[in-house]
């Protein structure tokens, strides 16, 4: 699994602000890129 | 896409086929072995403009014709209130604690249904107007198809950071419940034939995912 290709942290370190940071990670980082972006369906 | 900073971290998001703007909102930790799952609200706003006002709550629905509404959306984990009244359902994030498999999963009712049985009346002009007749709707909100819109957009999202597709799936269907509620403020949880909850729940990796449900 790439998990590194999106999310750098470290769950263990702070469970509570790592799996906030993970779903941060899954839905910023497909809003930079305007064409996937919009192939995915947000808007 | 903007995040609404409180005590917890929340988002705001738009997809495609949605007038409404979607809210989804940290709340806790939950316990599984092996595991760190996050549970979050997911709240739907929707656009005061759009048919499905009409299947809101009359509070909901009253938030929508403020002048402020969409300020109070931006913002939304800061206004009391405004998640439960326009929540859809609950999303799940987990992953392992050696960070080698993800769970991403949502479980929302087929419909979010509320009777009112007394009815409510409201003062308009100096007169007691009757809203909403006795034993009738005051919410009743198809939040599963909107539930699952988001989740499907975030779900291919995953995929598409992972450059993978899901190794595993689960759906399950359970009896649900609607909301009946009178004048004297007495609220109650009833049976109901109609509705459902829906749990869908998609693991990355090879692993034994019913564990953490």
């Amino acid at each position: 699994m790439k998990l590194r290709n999106f999310f750098q942290g470290d769950i263990r370190d702070d469970a509570e602000n790592g799996i906030q940071e993970l779903m941060r990670a899954i839905l910023v980082r497909a809003q930079f890129s305007p064409g996937v972006r919009h192939a995915i369906g947000w808007r | 896409m903007k995040q609404s900073i409180n005590a917890v971290e929340g988002w705001i998001a738009k997809i495609r086929g949605y007038a409404g703007i979607f809210g989804l909102h940290f709340e806790g930790i939950e316990e599984t072995p092996g595991w760190f799952t996050g549970s979050f609200g997911l709240c739907y706003f929707a656009d005061p403009d759009e048919a499905l006002v009409e299947h809101c709550s009359l509070l909901a629905a009253a938030y929508c014709q403020r002048p402020d509404y969409i300020s109070l959306v931006r913002e939304f984990l800061q206004h009391d209130k405004m998640a439960s009244y326009f929540r859809v359902g609950k999303l799940f994030l987990a992953i392992d604690i050696r960070q080698r498999y993800l769970y991403l999963g949502m479980e929302s009712l087929s419909v979010q249904r509320s009777i009112a049985k007394d009815g409510v009346c409201l003062q308009h002009n100096g007169h007691m107007v009757q809203v909403i007749k006795p034993g009738e709707y005051d919410q009743d909100f198809p939040a599963l198809p909107v539930t699952q819109a988001f989740f499907d957009v975030l779900a291919s999202s995953l995929v598409f950071h992972l450059e993978q597709s899901p190794d595993w799936m689960l759906e399950r269907c359970f009896p649900g419940v609607e909301i009946v509620y009178d004048n004297e403020g007495i609220i109650r949880k009833s049976p109901a034939s109609d509705i459902h909850e829906v749990l869908i729940g998609l693991g990355f990796g090879d692993c034994r995912f019913g564990d953490i449900l």
